[in-house]
């Protein structure tokens, strides 16, 4: 499902006499269909860096990433975009959405992206936070009321 | 002091006549002309005059209304001012005019192959009222961009919950042209299709327009809202017809008013032939 | 798929200054490109290119055409582009005077749109502008007033309304959310969030405003004196800019 081959990531900055920060060198391993693998090891040392390549949110300077079939170091926007819609999703440390947007619908929002009819989204959505605990009157309510 | 035939020169009276040919050609299109300053001031009917002089021939017979008047300032000064310079014939008759120059009305009785009603035209351009710009209207024109039309129209109704244009009534000529009829009430729209030429001319702006005979002419109307050329229902008050177009005439100071016709050819011609011998109306001036 | 907009080597020089040159993208069904940049980095005038507003002096802006297909935009008739402009294409402007009629009332504003492509029944097109009024959230008894008495957020979503009615297909954005204050630019936004989803349209959005095209764009186009410097996924972009100038850009905005 997904396989990582000689994954490097450096940050030049370039506004800053052109820095090079190495922070991921040579980095491989592979996860296997229905399979949980956890990155662990200490702040600073890649875990986030990694993760954010497998999403598409950095670039990477060396080695591959192929997930479902699609080397997303050299997909395109629109590759990865189809690729976040259909397959990835992501559970951020931070929440970025809409402030004014009811929790609801930041839930239902991917399904209505797939193409999902809104009752069924939504329905979804409400299932998926009941099983969560999250308390019903806090559903339609914006999402930055809750602590993180 | 002698003038050339209908004061302006042959020169001007050929350019003018081109502009009026192309018109012709052209329904509805508005024919930039190089207007000329007329011995009167713009607003008193300058475009008018100068197709007429370019229209006029030593044979013509011809007649002036000013809001189907013969005999208001205006009418009257233009009918002299022709009867001086070109020497033709004048008349207040509708049936025995050639040549017809009216300011906001088409004559109440229908006109003829052999007749050219001219008018006096203040603004020419339809779409003025919602687009300022001259290089963009003529864009719309050509382009036949005219939903800006209907917004007016819809402004009107969502205002006064009907079309409240009353007069210049715009229409569409042979599936075309938006042109703007010149400010005659909307009651005589449907006369715009006619037998008889019809030219328009505007002298402040410099635009000759044509009808030329049995033009199709469509009012511009809503599927829900659909064209209504009527008006007061009241039979004129002197000669009783309920199918001409009525003026409001204040008679007294204490604000008693009556409606009578507004063209007096039509009215003096009733009055004559219906009730030639009632006295009280024969000695009628209004 | 066929994109819904091919951009080919627009460029457009005024006189020896480069408006923008060398630019050329694809823009497929759906999808919200962004296009960031200081002021005079040559954004405008790109949008303003592709829109039709401006004459490139050279490359190809080729709109796949429901009748007819991919068609050059610069090489069609001036009727059928303006014809374009009014159906399949739309332009949000900054300030909303250059997109409404302000002595037309605000229905009359969004029924243009339909009359211009031949709507002539007057209950029907009242009936249209007060469902859009709705969609965007101004109050059908505004519909009789005029713009004018609107507030500066209501006049925005009014020009939007006015714009989307009769379903275009791609939607031109220049600084949507600009002169408005940031509780009204997070309501607009949220609802152009919302339309571009349900419509499903391709837009273009010119803005400076990084907040704007991270909430709202699929792809990000960064400019610099008339040149695109950089592209990418929106979020990429912004979390892991590789060129000098978007580092700077990207680090020059203040973090709340």
């Amino acid at each position: 499902m997904i396989a990582v081959t000689d994954l490097g990531k450096s940050f030049t900055l370039h506004n800053q006499s052109s820095a090079v920060i190495p922070v991921l060198e040579g980095a491989n391993f592979s996860v296997a269909q229905g399979e949980c693998v956890a990155l662990t090891g200490e702040s600073g040392a890649g875990k986030s860096t990694v993760m954010r390549i497998l999403y598409g949110n950095y670039l990477a300077q060396a080695g591959r990433v192929v997930i479902n079939g699609l080397d997303i170091t050299t997909a395109t926007p629109r590759e990865i975009l189809a690729l976040r819609r259909e397959v990835l999703g992501y559970v951020s440390q931070f929440l970025r959405v809409v402030p004014r947007v009811p929790t609801l619908e930041v839930v239902a929002e991917p399904l209505l992206s797939l193409g999902v009819a809104e009752d069924v989204a939504r329905a979804r959505a409400e299932d998926l936070l009941a099983r969560l605990r999250i308390l019903e009157r806090l559903w339609q309510s914006p999402h930055h009321i809750f602590g993180r | 002091m002698s003038y050339n035939f209908a004061y302006l020169d042959e020169q001007t009276k050929r350019m003018i006549r081109r502009a009026i040919l192309k018109g012709v050609a052209i329904p509805g299109y508005q024919v930039p002309f190089a207007s000329r300053e007329m011995p009167m001031p713009y607003g008193w009917g300058t475009g008018g005059v100068q197709v007429s002089a370019a229209c006029l021939t030593p044979d013509d017979v011809f007649k002036v209304i000013d809001q189907g008047a013969d005999d208001t300032t205006n009418a009257v000064s233009i009918r002299r001012f022709f009867e001086k310079t070109a020497g033709v014939a004048v008349t207040e008759s509708t049936a025995e005019a050639t040549v017809i120059q009216t300011r906001h009305r088409i004559p109440e009785t229908p006109l003829r192959a052999d007749q050219i009603l001219i008018y006096q035209v203040p603004i020419p351009e339809p779409l003025r009222f919602l687009e300022p710009r001259e290089t963009e209207t003529r864009k719309m024109h050509g382009l036949e961009e005219y939903g800006l039309m209907h917004v007016k129209l819809y402004e009107d109704i969502a205002r006064h919950g009907e079309i409240a244009t009353a007069y210049a009534y715009p229409v569409k000529v042979e599936d075309r042209y938006v042109m703007d009829p010149s400010p005659i009430p909307k009651f005589d729209n449907p006369k715009l299709e006619s037998p008889a030429l019809q030219l328009f001319g505007a002298g402040r702006e410099q635009r000759i327009y044509a009808l030329p005979p049995y033009t199709k002419v469509v009012s511009l109307d809503f599927e829900d809202y659909p064209f209504d050329p009527s008006k007061a229902h009241h039979p004129c008050a002197l000669c009783g017809a309920e199918d001409s177009y009525l003026d409001e005439v204040i008679v007294d100071d204490a604000g008693g008013r009556m409606f009578v016709c507004s063209d007096t050819d039509y009215c003096a011609g009733r009055l004559t032939q219906e009730r030639p011998h009632d006295p009280a109306f024969a000695s009628t001036q209004y | 798929m066929t994109p819904l907009l091919q951009v080919r080597n627009i460029e457009k020089r005024y006189g020896a200054r480069i408006g923008c040159a060398d630019v050329s993208f694809d823009l497929y069904p759906g999808e919200v490109l962004g296009i960031v940049g200081e002021s005079g980095s040559g954004k405008s005038t790109l949008l303003n290119c592709l829109a039709g507003h401006l004459a490139p002096d050279q490359g190809e802006v080729i709109f796949d055409t429901r009748a007819d297909g991919p068609r050059d935009v610069r090489q069609m008739p001036e009727a059928e582009r303006r014809m374009l402009s009014r159906t399949d294409w739309a332009f949000v402007h900054q300030n909303p005077r250059d997109g409404l009629r302000m002595r037309v009332s605000a229905g009359g504003n969004v029924g243009e749109r339909l009359m211009a492509v031949g709507a002539r029944h007057y209950g029907d097109i009242r009936e249209t502008a007060g469902e859009w009024l709705t969609k965007v959230e101004i109050d059908t008894a505004r519909m009789d007033d005029r713009p004018s008495a609107f507030s500066g957020g209501m006049q925005q979503r009014l020009q939007i309304a006015r714009n989307l009615v009769t379903g275009p297909r791609l939607v031109f954005m220049d600084e949507p959310t600009g002169g408005l204050d940031v509780s009204v630019q997070a309501r607009l936004l949220d609802l152009l969030r919302g339309l571009v989803r349900r419509m499903g349209l391709s837009a273009i959005i010119v803005t400076h405003d990084l907040a704007v095209v991270r909430l709202l764009a699929d792809r990000l186009m960064v400019m610099k004196s008339g040149h695109v410097v950089e592209t990418g996924l929106t979020d990429q972009v912004l979390d892991d800019p590789q060129h000098a100038y978007t580092q700077l850009l990207v680090s020059s905005v203040l973090q709340v």
